[in-house]
């Protein structure tokens, strides 16, 4: 009797395992995303001219990055669990590129020196942002709903002149442009000397360390985890403060490639960062992140910006196309999801 | 029922203080009739839109779709106007328009099972994307002065938005506590299952707050363009943030359960005073942000101080 | 004449993922009358009372309401048919106020469709007032602030407003203070006299002495007594509870003296949680706690475990005084926690390995914060052979295993903590008499291998198998401590009722 119970779980479990796995293919995010790459890049390619040129591929290369960048510091913000979100990336790439352009522009600063101190700002915005969460207590999206505002104003603040007028810098040296208009091979230079060695390490972080398993498990279950002896205050405290890191490389990227720092850059990359990275799979209440599918989605949507303004389509349409892709992939996880249990 | 809890006393006693301090800094000026006005009717429409933001947010959903929707009708309708339309045509096509489009949220988080920052979220890029579509990128401008009237028209002097603001406050603070629908929005933020235990049809007030809230933001829109003008494709960006923030700024709990109009209407008169405040005191405008910033930081944390002695 | 019979049931059946909770139950509730239901956690009260209000269905049998067979579909079902539960922390709408906690999904009406908020001031009062409470300060006030007592009369008076004939209270006086209990007690007795049917849980014996006028006794769900009050004494009471000892003592191997004292806890306390509790725990040994649910066991042990903050109170390892800040402090120093419920030790939806790993992916580094996940899993394959977890393979999700399954994957976690004081709360809390067999031993022999044991359980039959020691709490204190043949059914009954 108690032999053939169990001998029907095994079998359940199996079968179960068996449905699984052919919905895995299908619920395999970097799996409908590549699909999805394919069909889009084929369908520019018959119709918007010019787009399967070198020269286009490349600039979706470069419009990928800092996006793309922005992404990935959501990514494992929301992963992180408990409502986790950053509103206030676009504002921490915005202030950090200012920070840079006013002290090499302004203050002649060494751009090393610069770059360093840009890059301790963004950092620095997202500490806080995390020490206003695990310490204030203060939920994650009014957190960053409140800094967003903060850091974009304080942007504007460090780039008036004496008459209290915004002012964009500039007057880069030639060689500051080495981040953003050069290349290698034909391959832009901060797509492969940033964007995929950043997007390998954030993949080796949360698949195959320590950090990673913690996070999962932090966004996961908030009490399974602090039982199994995992400081979640500490894991929250790092992925807000990486996602400022990551605004600050992008801000360094951005103004690298236009010449020119000005405090709203970034202003509208707040809420299509987390379009990205749901889109790449992230799951919003937390414990699930694919950092390749985010890769991947950001591309997508990049060149999908870039298809629809090849064929004519004004670039308004960017973010509704957005806003539809978002939905759709949703529709699709349900449709998935409920067909495999 | 107390109309004013401690948390609406305190930003009350803070408005006045800076009425105070702006009035003195500005030497009267701030003070002045014609200024209170101008700081009433710039905070019309956060305030009509706070109010279903209010109830949005009291059931622990969020739309940042609002400043998207305030775009597509105003843009909606002033191209209409343009055409021809009679205005209280284009009013009635706006309002249903607003409707639908909060209706189209509450679609995509109720039967979907979306969650509410993401549908919006989907919704935003869509809906900005339709202002384009219907403004071909052009600015609207020189629409019939009956379609501006809700944002311009003036009763026995006072303009007219500022009597429809109050006659919607008082309506939905009225419809709060005293209509069914109202208290369900109570009882679904604070739990839920126990809601639906006790015969609560949680669908149909979802779908009944968000679609709402999307009428609200037309009226809102109407009373922006009278205000300018003009519509743009950019008309009403950044406005949910400063909705949102004035609802959690009057003591709605961005978790849900608790909340109420008047909080929302103190903390959005609170954001217009700070706002009008700086620019007639010569303090750079660019501060603005700063300030209302770190004011949704202060207002949260002193409440969860506030929360942890009452438990401790 | 009316039917005197107002609720009855008939061989209610009932069981959750093979376990038997309800295995035929006939129960009976009359008008104007106190029925209490005593047994121990898990003898099948709750499930019986969760049938009754909605929120279980029964497998088999029939329930009769004034005579009428009736199904009732769910929680808002038992209400519109007059059955309503009261549960000991009532807290359903905790920022609204008491009247709208009263009215919400029944509210009165004005003929124009809107909230008459002055008539159901007005019937709150009078509901109150039947109850003999004056309600006029706090009926505005959100409930979540008022005391326990006072939302638990506002259920009752939720109740009434339903008409309710049937009203079930579920252990309300486990936490109420000795005066609010005595108002309880009247309001019931009001009740009663007013024709209601109640059905009284608790474990506090003494206090159905003057309240109930049957008494039922179940216990591993079935009835095993009935009777009036005055038939049934506190002593026969603990008899029908203990039942017949029919467990074995698990054998161990381990038969020497055991003498050196590993943890050791002194004045423990955490305001309104726990107070002053003290014990030591010595090398293998099996120290039981037994006490019901809410006596304030896990809490204590969730403290110990830096889980959570307690307010004074000293622990020291082998002589050391330690402090533990966080859990990862307690696990490094060698004490190892598993909780009571499955989905709290487990992350369901990911992998035995991420799960059994979690604790000590620390101890699995190469540089750089990497995973040597070869070692790690072999060590992970290890404990899963060891207790011969059956699963497809290391990478199966955890929630596609049985619960026995699940409850050994906690078991690995725990272990490969290598911990020197392992604490498991509710070891085989749902689990199939067979693989209980197997813990048991399994615990059995980690304790024989020198692994100091503290089990906290609400099932009797496991303490008294297990434990060379038995420590009983009751609402936060120690009320007994008991060693080799004192560990009885019936001597650990009499301190956990009191």
């Amino acid at each position: 009797m108690i032999n053939s119970i169990k001998n029907s779980t095994v079998d359940d479990v199996k079968s179960l395992e068996k449905n699984k796995s052919i919905a895995l293919i299908f619920l395999n995010r970097k799996f409908l995303l590549l699909l999805l790459f394919i069909i889009i890049y084929a369908f520019f390619a018959v119709f918007a001219h010019n787009f399967n040129s070198f020269q286009n591929i490349e600039s979706i290369m470069i419009f990928s990055v800092e996006i793309g960048l922005l992404s990935l510091g959501e990514t494992l913000v929301i992963t992180s669990g408990f409502g986790g979100i950053d509103l206030s990336v676009g504002s921490m790439l915005g202030l950090s590129a200012i920070v840079i352009g006013e002290l090499i522009g302004r203050f002649g600063l060494n751009i090393w020196l610069a770059i360093i101190i840009g890059l301790l700002v963004g950092t620095g915005t997202g500490l806080f942002n995390g020490l206003m969460i695990v310490y204030a207590k203060i939920p994650p999206l009014l957190t960053t709903l409140a800094t967003m505002y903060l850091y974009s104003s304080l942007a504007l603040l460090v780039s008036m002149d004496q008459y209290g007028n915004a002012m964009p810098i500039s007057n880069f040296p030639s060689i500051y442009s080495i981040f953003g208009q050069s290349n290698i091979l034909g391959i832009p230079l901060q797509f492969i000397l940033f964007f995929i060695p950043i997007t390998i390490i954030l993949y080796i972080l949360v698949q195959k360390t320590i950090f990673g398993k913690h996070l999962l498990s932090t966004g996961t279950d908030e009490i399974v985890s602090k039982l199994s002896g995992i400081n979640v205050n500490k894991i929250r405290l790092w992925v807000y403060t990486i996602s400022g890191l990551l605004a600050a490389i992008a801000a360094l990227i951005e103004t690298s490639r236009i010449a020119s720092a000005r405090p709203d850059l970034g202003s509208n990359m707040n809420l299509e960062a987390i379009t990205i990275s749901v889109l790449g799979g992230t799951y919003i209440f937390g414990g699930t992140a694919d950092i390749i599918a985010v890769f991947i989605a950001s591309i997508l949507v990049t060149m999908l910006d870039n298809g629809l303004f090849l064929i004519g389509v004004n670039t308004i349409w960017q973010t509704g196309a957005l806003g539809f892709l978002l939905i759709g992939a949703l529709i699709l996880d349900l449709i998935i999801r409920k067909r495999s249990l | 029922m107390q109309l004013f809890k401690r948390r609406e006393s305190i930003i009350l006693f803070f408005i006045v203080a800076l009425i105070i301090i702006f009035s003195i800094v500005t030497s009267g000026r701030f003070a002045s009739y014609s200024n209170i006005i101008q700081i009433l009717v710039n905070a019309v429409p956060i305030i009509i839109s706070s109010i279903g933001m209010t109830m949005i947010i009291i059931t622990a959903g969020i739309d940042v779709s609002a400043g998207s929707i305030v775009g597509l009708v105003g843009m909606t309708v002033s191209v209409l106007s343009l055409q021809g339309i009679w205005s209280p045509y284009d009013w009635i096509i706006g309002l249903l328009l607003g409707g639908l489009l909060g209706f189209f949220n509450a679609l995509l988080i109720w039967n979907l099972k979306i969650a509410p920052i993401i549908a919006t979220l989907a919704t935003m890029g869509i809906y900005r994307s339709l202002v384009f579509t219907v403004s071909g990128g052009r600015w609207a401008i020189g629409m019939p002065t009956l379609l501006l009237w809700i944002g311009s028209g003036t009763i026995f002097n006072i303009p007219f938005s500022i009597f429809l603001m109050v006659a919607f406050v008082i309506y939905f603070i009225y419809f709060m506590s005293k209509r069914v629908t109202g208290r369900n929005i109570y009882a679904i933020g604070n739990n839920i299952e126990a809601a639906r235990t006790s015969g609560v049809s949680i669908g149909k007030t979802i779908f009944f707050i968000y679609t709402l809230a999307g009428v609200l933001y037309a009226v809102s829109a109407f009373a922006i363009l009278g205000r300018t003008g003009l519509a743009q494709s950019t008309m009403g960006t950044g406005f949910e943030l400063e909705v949102i923030a004035a609802v959690v700024i009057g003591g709605t709990n961005i978790l849900g359960g608790e909340g109420t109009i008047v909080g929302s209407l103190i903390g959005a008169l609170l954001v217009a005073v700070i706002e009008d405040g700086i620019v007639l005191s010569n303090i750079p405008p660019l501060l603005t942000d700063f300030v209302l910033g770190a004011l949704i930081l202060i207002a949260i944390s002193t409440d969860v101080i506030i929360k942890r002695r009452e438990i401790a | 004449m009316e039917n005197k019979i107002l609720l009855e049931c008939k061989e209610i059946k009932k069981s959750f993922g093979g376990v038997h909770a309800l295995k035929g139950i006939d129960f009976v509730l009359n008008r104007g009358e106190v029925h209490a239901l005593v047994g121990e956690n898990g003898a099948g009260k709750s499930t019986l009372i969760k049938i009754f209000s909605g929120v279980v269905f029964p497998d088999e049998g029939s329930i009769f309401l004034k005579g009428k067979e009736i199904k009732i579909q769910n929680p808002l079902d038992a209400h519109r048919k007059g059955i309503i539960a009261v549960y000991q922390e009532p807290l359903v709408y905790p920022k609204l106020s008491v009247l709208e906690n009263i009215f919400i999904g029944n509210e009165i009406k004005k003929s124009n469709g809107e909230v008459d908020w002055k008539s159901e001031e007005k019937r709150a009062i009078e509901l109150f007032k039947s109850l003999d409470i004056k309600s006029e300060d706090f009926i505005r006030k959100p409930i979540g602030k008022l005391t326990t007592a006072i939302q638990q009369f506002t259920l009752i008076a939720k109740a009434l407003n339903y008409n309710a004939e049937v009203i079930i209270f579920d252990e309300p006086t486990a936490i109420l203070s000795d005066i609010d209990a005595q108002n309880l007690f009247k309001i019931i007795k009001l009740l009663r006299s007013d024709g209601k049917g109640i059905i009284y849980i608790s474990h506090r014996l003494e206090e159905l002495q003057g309240l109930a006028d049957r008494i039922t006794v179940m216990k591993d769900g079935e009835i095993v007594g009935t009777g009036n009050n005055v038939d049934m004494t506190k002593k026969r009471i603990i008899e029908l509870m203990a039942g017949k000892n029919v467990i074995e003592k698990i054998q161990r191997n381990n038969h020497e003296e055991k003498k050196d004292i590993i943890l050791k806890v002194q004045g423990f306390s955490k305001d309104r949680v726990f107070e002053n509790i003290s014990f030591d725990l010595k090398k293998g040994e099996i120290l039981g706690f037994a006490g019901l649910v809410g006596s304030g066991r896990s809490e204590v042990m969730e403290a110990i475990f830096g889980f959570t903050k307690y307010d004074k109170g000293n622990i020291f390892l082998e002589g050391r005084n330690i402090k533990i800040h966080k859990t990862s402090d307690a696990i490094d120093l060698g004490i190892m926690y598993l909780p009571e419920s499955r989905k709290l030790g487990l992350l369901q939806n990911k992998s035995i390995l991420d799960n059994v790993g979690l604790p000590v992916f620390n101890r699995f580094l190469k540089s750089l914060g990497f995973i040597n996940n070869n070692n790690l899993n072999s060590s992970i394959k290890q404990y899963v052979e060891l207790l011969s977890i059956k699963a497809p393979s290391l990478f199966t999700n955890v929630e596609a295993l049985s619960g026995g399954n699940q409850q050994k994957v906690l078991f690995s976690k725990g272990l490969i903590a290598q911990p020197r004081v392992l604490i498991l709360d509710e070891p085989t809390h749902g689990i199939d008499v067979a693989t209980k067999v197997d813990i048991h031993k399994l615990i059995a022999k980690l304790a024989d291998d020198g692994i100091s044991v503290i089990v906290v359980s609400s099932e009797l039959p496991e303490i008294i198998a297990l434990s060379d020691r038995v420590i009983v709490m009751h609402e936060g204190k120690i009320t007994g401590t008991f060693e080799g043949n004192q560990i009885t059914s019936l001597n650990l009954i009499s301190a956990f009722v009191k």
